[in-house]
């Protein structure tokens, strides 16, 4: 993915991306729903392949779910805050 | 003994028969491993060794603790010249070869995968010890061999493809001379229930990724040699190994994603998902990693002489 990625372009492909993974529209998807919780329906393995997703569609690495001390992924709207941070930083690291 | 299904996918293959069950690991099991190995040779390090390195500190990387790890196997079986080691789900032959090639043994090795044998013999022969290496596509429960024909049985990352147990223990203990030495290195569940084993995460790796994966208890594997006439001389955990093996690979698919896509479309994906389920399982021991040697007869090697590292000692 190229060009400018602004934030609510972020945001509306994140909640794009966890609308396919449970199979809803994406309007049914609420910003603030957790994104690691039983809200959304989203269990480990889903979680897993979304995080792949993520990574393959904003061509970055998310946090490391195995890790002792990770952090819970939050809401939907952070997840795509922690995207777009991470996009922010491969292109400003002169990357793709 | 009647085992106990720990998962959906052990329950249907004890509705098999045994023919029907070894007809399924041969279609299920070699899809995995048929990819081109391009691909594995873009993850994995230069032997191609699919199953965990062994790490002396956090930093050091995949190429040096699969070495660490292929010197230990070594070190373990302890191949004298003219000994006949079968190594049982060879791979691309990472083991079978570096035994070759630090040895003067003579050795056959197993696989279900065709690209597999191919990549292996092309590798023997690039590196001179084709002579001294044979390996066929076979299924473990069809080999035809003599008993007390070979020194030393190697089972790296792929016992836990097979789901009867007892006949490849007893195999094992009929075609091992006395003084033979197996050692297998594979994943086990932990006696203690933890995690979900019908979970869709564990339903994913052990079918749709790798075709059939059946995890037993340390104990009950340990059982089953003992059993079949084999004397435990040395186990060892590399659960911790095995989380940061996989910590490498997870970076090499990122690091190639385009090229694997390219390759396989979709594969990529299923390597880094399979591979992020089997982490955070390692992580969280719900599943654990061992390393088992056993002797049958009268040991070769002597366990108790092996070096523990000092504390503060690191080398």
């Amino acid at each position: 993915m190229d060009g400018i990625l602004d934030n609510d372009l972020i945001l509306a492909r994140v909640r794009a991306l966890i609308a396919e993974s449970v199979r809803q529209p994406a309007a049914s998807i609420p910003l603030d729903a957790r994104v690691d919780g039983s809200e959304l329906g989203i269990d480990s393995l889903a979680l897993i392949k979304l995080m792949v997703r993520i990574e393959e569609t904003f061509d970055i690495t998310m946090p490391d779910l195995a890790a002792t001390d990770a952090a819970p992924f939050g809401s939907v709207r952070e997840v795509a805050a922690l995207v777009a941070r991470e996009v922010a930083a491969r292109q400003a690291g002169g990357g793709l | 003994m009647t085992a106990i299904a720990h998962t959906r996918a052990e329950r249907e293959a004890n509705l098999r028969s045994a023919a029907e069950q070894r007809e399924h690991e041969r279609q299920a099991v070699a899809a995995h491993y048929e990819h081109d190995p391009e691909i594995f040779s873009l993850v994995l390090d230069s032997r191609l060794a699919y199953a965990t390195g062994v790490y002396e500190h956090a930093g050091e990387d995949l190429e040096t603790a699969q070495a660490r790890k292929y010197a230990r196997i070594a070190a373990k079986l302890d191949i004298r010249p003219g000994q006949r080691v079968l190594d049982v789900g060879c791979g691309w032959g990472s083991n079978l070869l570096y035994l070759a090639q630090h040895s003067e043994g003579v050795f056959q090795g197993i696989t279900l995968s065709p690209q597999q044998r191919e990549e292996a013999l092309r590798r023997a022969r690039a590196w001179g010890v084709a002579d001294r290496v044979r390996i066929d596509v076979c299924h473990v429960e069809d080999l035809n061999l003599r008993p007390e024909s070979f020194d030393a049985v190697l089972f790296s990352g792929s016992i836990v493809h097979m789901h009867n147990r007892p006949a490849v223990h007893q195999l094992v203990g009929e075609v091992l001379k006395p003084g033979g030495r197996v050692l297998i290195s594979d994943c086990y569940f932990p006696v203690q229930q933890r995690g979900d084993r019908d979970s869709a995460a564990t339903e994913y790796i052990f079918v749709e990724a790798l075709g059939y994966c059946r995890l037993i208890g340390l104990a009950e594997e340990l059982q089953l040699m003992e059993r079949a006439g084999l004397d435990i001389l040395h186990v060892e955990d590399l659960t911790r190994h095995y989380a940061q093996t996989l910590a490498h690979w997870i970076d090499n698919v990122r690091k190639h994603r385009r090229t694997i896509e390219a390759m396989a479309p979709g594969f990529a994906a299923v390597l880094q998902q399979y591979m992020t389920v089997a982490r955070m399982s390692f992580a969280r021991r719900t599943a654990l990693e061992y390393m088992i040697l056993a002797t049958k007869g009268a040991p070769t090697v002597d366990p108790g002489a092996w070096p523990i590292a000092q504390k503060g000692g690191r080398s």
